[in-house]
């Protein structure tokens, strides 16, 4: 058991899934089990939009609330994963327009910068992150998804495809311009500073 | 020379967009993320039950513990206890009510009272619920309902189904009326006043009106009905 102190036994609509294991509504309606499932992987979809854990598990708490109230269409849900991941990507493109981006990325550059280089370094490379991360919000909007779903490890090309709604061979051509693009930029960007 | 640099740049901007992506990418959950989901998902549960109390709301979330002390199952239900007694007490004090201010009208004894109101069990309808609109009983002739005033003046007579009717009527608990919808000239003073235009908030003063009219009119005269003093100048 994951959770300490909380029966997923107890957890509602499990006594339908234990009646009828067969039944497809039976296991997409257990949010307990859903919650144990996908809450990480729904995790890392926000953030990677928002680059903020607080804010992230703010996206999972409320999107397991959203399940629950509706909970009567999870019936129709036919892969529960993407449907999960897409709510998951939308409340987070949403509430990424709320908060103010500059200040989180910084938190994020340094936290990351200090992770993988001496501190000596750091500065310099939190800056350097800092540059990708704002040339990264300046790309094309689809470039721009598709780059990010494409940092979460767990989905798959086909995955993101049905996030986004677009045909697999339209997101690797989107995955490789974005990349191009993006590093085009930057070496435009430190070209420029060097003049 | 810069061909060297070049590249040393561009693949310094691959690592760093890939130290980005990787950073998202190993980005971990919090601890006790799924924990405090599920609590949310019970305070979620509270309050909905709260909102609505409906049976609906308890299927929905039934059996989400949280970490916490155990209460006795008894305990769930003691909210639940405590309203249908206040009902039940409500009830059976409308009720008292209802057969003391009939005693007192008509005068006569408690038997005489339960004889009667098992004669007429439409004498204990109880009033219809609110929102629901007021159906009269299909075996009573449609006419005005009497009042209080009206029962009480012949204080001998039998209760009738009528009078039951009236005096349940008479003794539910009285709801205010909904408030009117705006005229449009209301809605139009509003309107002004929550624009909150000087120029139009003066227009509303009758004197200034007055004036205004006054000097149009005076305008309209000087301009259509020159006076014959100055046509001859």
């Amino acid at each position: 058991m994951a959770f300490e102190g909380i029966s997923l036994a107890a957890l509602p609509f499990t006594e339908d899934a234990r009646a009828d294991p067969h039944s497809g509504r039976a296991s997409a309606t257990a949010v307990a089990d859903l919650v144990q499932t996908y809450s990480a992987l729904l995790f890392r979809v926000a953030n990677s939009i928002l680059r903020s854990p607080a804010e992230a598990e703010d996206v999972v708490q409320d999107l397991f609330v959203r399940v629950l109230e509706r909970r009567e269409s999870l019936e129709a849900v036919v892969d529960m994963r993407v449907w999960l991941v897409r709510i998951a990507w939308n409340l987070a493109l949403t509430r990424r327009r709320r908060i103010r981006p500059d200040q989180i990325d910084a938190d994020f550059a340094d936290r990351l910068a200090a992770s993988a280089v001496p501190a000596d370094q750091a500065l310099a490379e939190a800056q350097r992150i800092q540059a990708v991360l704002r040339e990264l919000e300046r790309l094309p909007k689809q470039e721009h998804h598709v780059l990010l779903l494409s940092a979460v490890e767990e989905l798959s090309t086909a995955e993101i495809a049905d996030v986004l709604g677009k045909s697999e061979s339209a997101v690797r051509a989107l995955l490789f311009r974005a990349r191009t693009r993006l590093r085009e930029r930057l070496n435009e960007q430190e070209r420029g500073g060097k003049r | 020379m810069n061909r060297v640099n070049n590249r040393t740049d561009a693949t310094r901007d691959g690592q760093a967009i890939d130290r980005v992506l990787i950073g998202l990418r190993g980005a971990e959950a919090p601890a006790g993320m799924e924990d405090r989901v599920l609590r949310n998902l019970e305070a979620h549960r509270e309050a909905y039950r709260r909102r609505r109390g409906s049976a609906f709301g308890l299927s929905l979330l039934k059996g989400i513990r949280v970490p916490g002390p155990s209460r006795p199952r008894w305990a769930f239900a003691s909210p639940y206890i405590a309203v249908g007694t206040a009902l039940a007490a409500g009830a059976a004090l409308a009720a008292l009510m209802a057969a003391v201010s009939f005693v007192h009208s008509t005068g006569r004894g408690a038997t005489q009272i339960s004889a009667q109101s098992a004669a007429t069990p439409t004498a204990s309808r109880l009033p219809d619920a609110p929102g629901e609109p007021h159906r009269p009983s299909p075996n009573l002739p449609s006419r005005p309902v009497r009042g209080a005033k009206a029962a009480s003046a012949s204080p001998s007579a039998p209760l009738s189904e009528e009078d039951a009717l009236a005096l349940s009527e008479m003794l539910a608990p009285s709801k205010p009326a909904p408030p009117l919808p705006l005229t449009r000239e209301e809605k139009m003073l509003a309107e002004v006043v929550h624009r909150g235009e000087p120029e139009e908030l003066a227009n509303l003063s009758p004197e200034f009106r007055a004036k205004e009219m006054e000097l149009s009119r005076a305008e309209f005269r000087d301009f259509f009905e020159p006076s014959p003093a100055k046509d001859n100048e």
